[in-house]
């Protein structure tokens, strides 16, 4: 039995997800990424200042963090340190994509697997009421509200623009919430459109343009400072900016995080279910005035919270044995080819070779495991290392939900790590703004560090690393300068690391592994699968084939959900 | 009335940047009133639908595959957007159709929706426009000046337009970055 699934996310790109399923569940799983992306061949020979400005345009959703990996890879190769407003902007924008990015995962790509559209037509508004109440103080709660809300979906139902939902598996098995919290979870849904575009003003004021931001700089950043003008960020744009951070957190704390942990509590079988391969790494980010960075890196392995180790990048490894590539020993970034040799069918196809070379992504290892990168890793790496605020925000949901530690390493502790880190994030924009209010106040306007822009100034071969926390998880590129122009470039990004296939031990990548033992109820309809893929926010949409024991195609079907 | 100028595609994708190069290029020739927002979507996807929010019209500049040769222009208005970007004649899965949908679940579908596209020759790995998509660049630009115009928008060319510049640094916003350092 083979079923496709096609996308399975609602954003850009390409994944396709093959599922062996036996006794109702998935048996194997693997994890194929079928386009090539050649970025690191379009930068070789070009101006490692301008790196930035194509790297940003690798992903249509990582932008920032692509640009901001790009800039410290160069300014790591040539010894450069960016000045404290320069450490400022880049977090601020920073954290606030994470905020948008995550929320927008949340409510608009990973929601629809949860909620139930259909059961919100029958909620009791009345009885939603009572639950946002019970939940938070979030003031946009009457009865009135959620019967326009139910009128308003049972108009797009009645008219047929369920839109985004036309094709979802409404009314599957596997849906457990009560009307009154479909309808509730619906309605963010709506608000979190609102929200979102409130938010991408600090993205929008601080990077210039949106949504692609034009003020990274080799050095530093182009955002203009000073008091004095109109044009520039002045005292008067930090306190919009403030009162943006304001209502972000207000949405943050009263609305995404309790909808989750509500959300969680419904669902509790998913607290075991995507356990994933347990070792865990991230390599920090979010730096502070000495340096430290906010979000500390780290290793955690074999599904343990403590032990946690430093990442030495120097062992991170691409291994191209189960890929489209030329075959190679696997080979450290800094080193590595990009020479596509493509052996697998004439595409459109049904069916792969999964025994052999499958999948144009590469798989990363470190030390030759494989490595889960994301908002779990991250929060599970900062409450290892001790970090206060996030073993508070960590225990006292487990508290809430009655969860062991363990349970995080499944699909709905990838959930809530994700609403977690949000809310921990968004609790430091106002810190940012004042320190950067504070700065300029004092009269230091520098943001950028100019002393090594001239090629010039330049050695003639030099090698750098720079890396980012992107909201999906670790990222990072290495470059290579010579003579004035990049001669190597290469680019991990977290979905290779989480969706990587196989390697030369064989060895399932994380969401592969992960998607071992998922449960799939109706097989033409394996809202499962997508729960267990969504939960890691894989940048690429994605097609998920079902195969039965003996590999046969049964059913096809195309679904938007 | 607000318009979006919306450009589409990858410019990491040879033909497929040609959207994201005509919305710069009719900022550069064109004079446009400030109702008009230009924008390069990129390949944002969902985000997207936040931008578009609170447009009254939409004109999508983007790669189009029609069946024509490379080059061919193609003109499509309101439901004929929706039953083509569902059908994906975009080659670069934007995810457009979700964008719109997305907007139509929140009551925010602009009242009118127009796309003028190329037809590729060329969607892969690499940056640059093949010479057939190059050469209706122009067309492509003048028609949409020519669009916002029959919406009663007042678009005159530039009298001294800034020099092009070599693709695709200005769509990339290269020329910009470096002038800021």
């Amino acid at each position: 039995m083979r079923i496709t699934v096609d996308p399975v996310t609602r954003i850009e790109g390409h994944l396709r997800i093959e599922a062996q399923v036996k006794e109702g569940r998935v048996s194997d799983a693997w994890s194929v990424s079928p386009m090539f992306r050649g970025i690191e061949n379009i930068l070789v020979g070009r101006d490692p200042r301008d790196a930035w400005l194509f790297a940003q345009r690798i992903c249509g959703v990582c932008t920032t963090v692509n640009a901001l990996a790009s800039v410290r890879a160069v300014e790591n190769a040539l010894g450069i340190v960016v000045p404290d407003n320069a450490r400022l902007l880049r977090n601020l924008m920073e954290a606030t994509q994470y905020a948008h990015d995550h929320v927008v995962h949340f409510y608009h790509l990973h929601g629809p697997d949860w909620f139930d559209l259909t059961s919100a037509l029958k909620a009791d508004p009345a009885g939603t009421a009572a639950l946002q109440a019970r939940l938070s103080p979030w003031p946009q709660n009457s009865v009135e509200y959620f019967t326009s809300v139910r009128d308003r979906l049972k108009a797009l139902v009645d008219g047929g623009q369920l839109g985004p939902f036309a094709n979802a598996y409404w009314g599957h098995p596997a849906y457990a919430l009560a009307p009154e919290s479909n309808l509730l979870l619906m309605a963010h849904y709506l608000q979190a459109l609102d929200w979102q575009r409130d938010a991408v003003r600090i993205h929008a004021v601080l990077g210039g343009k949106n949504p692609h931001p034009q003020t990274y700089l080799v050095g530093g950043m182009s955002t203009p400072l000073d008091p004095t003008s109109e044009q520039a960020v002045n005292l008067t744009t930090l306190a919009d900016l403030r009162a943006v951070a304001g209502r972000m957190r207000a949405f943050v704390d009263q609305v995404y995080v309790p909808d989750l942990l509500h959300l969680a509590e419904a669902y509790p079988a998913w607290a075991s279910i995507g356990r994933g391969s347990r070792n865990l790494m991230a390599y920090g980010d979010f730096p502070g005035a000495d340096g430290k960075p906010l979000m500390p890196g780290g290793i955690l392995r074999d599904g343990r919270l403590t032990g946690v180790e430093a990442v030495d990048q120097s062992r991170i490894t691409e291994d191209v044995t189960r890929s489209w590539y030329a075959p190679a020993a696997p080979t450290h970034p800094s080193s590595g080819v990009t020479s596509p040799r493509y052996t697998g069918p004439t595409p459109p196809y049904d069916r792969l070779d999964t025994d052999g070379r499958y999948s144009w992504s590469k798989a990363p290892r470190y030390r030759d495991a494989v490595m889960e990168v994301g908002p779990l890793a991250r929060m599970a790496v900062a409450h290892a290392r001790g970090v206060p605020r996030a073993r508070q925000l960590l225990d006292h949901a487990l508290t809430t939900l009655h969860w062991p530690a363990p349970a995080l390493f499944s699909t709905l502790g990838r959930m809530v790590t994700r609403a977690l880190e949000t809310q921990w994030l968004v609790e430091q924009l106002p810190g940012w703004l004042d320190e950067l209010g504070a700065n300029i106040s004092a009269g230091n306007l520098t943001i950028a560090d100019d002393s090594r822009w001239l090629p010039e100034s330049w050695p003639a071969r030099a090698t750098g690393v720079g890396t980012t926390e992107a909201p999906r998880g670790a990222l990072g590129h290495w470059i290579e300068i010579a003579d004035g122009k990049i001669s190597r470039y290469q680019i991990v990004i977290p979905s290779t690391w989480n969706g990587s296939p196989r390697d030369a031990r064989g060895h399932r990548g994380a969401w592969e592994e992960a998607l071992v033992g998922t449960p799939v109820r109706d097989p033409a309809r394996p809202v499962e699968i997508l729960r267990v893929v969504h939960a890691f926010d894989p940048c690429m949409a994605c097609a998920v084939h079902v195969i039965d024991a003996h590999g046969g195609l049964v059913t096809e079907l195309t679904v938007v959900p | 009335m607000s318009a979006v100028v919306l450009g589409l595609g990858n410019v990491l994708m040879l033909d497929d940047g040609v959207g994201a190069a005509a919305v710069v290029e009719l900022g550069r020739r064109y004079r446009l009133p400030e109702e008009v927002t230009l924008l390069d979507g990129g390949v944002l996807g969902l985000h997207l639908v936040g931008l578009l929010a609170d447009a009254d019209s939409v004109l999508v500049l983007d790669a189009v595959r029609a069946g024509g040769a490379p080059g061919t222009p193609a003109r499509l208005e309101g439901a004929a957007v929706h039953a083509r970007y569902a059908a994906r004649i975009s080659p670069h899965e934007v995810g457009f159709t979700e964008v719109l949908a997305t907007a139509a679940v929140h009551a925010r579908t602009p009242r009118r929706l127009v796309v003028h596209g190329v037809e590729p020759e060329r969607v892969g790995p690499g940056v640059g426009l093949s010479a057939p998509v190059a050469a209706a660049l122009d067309r492509l630009v003048d028609a949409a000046a020519a669009e916002l115009r029959a919406w009663g928008l007042q678009v005159r060319p530039r009298d001294d337009p800034e020099p092009a510049g070599p693709y695709p640094d200005g769509v990339l916003g290269l020329t910009a970055a470096r002038s800021g350092a």
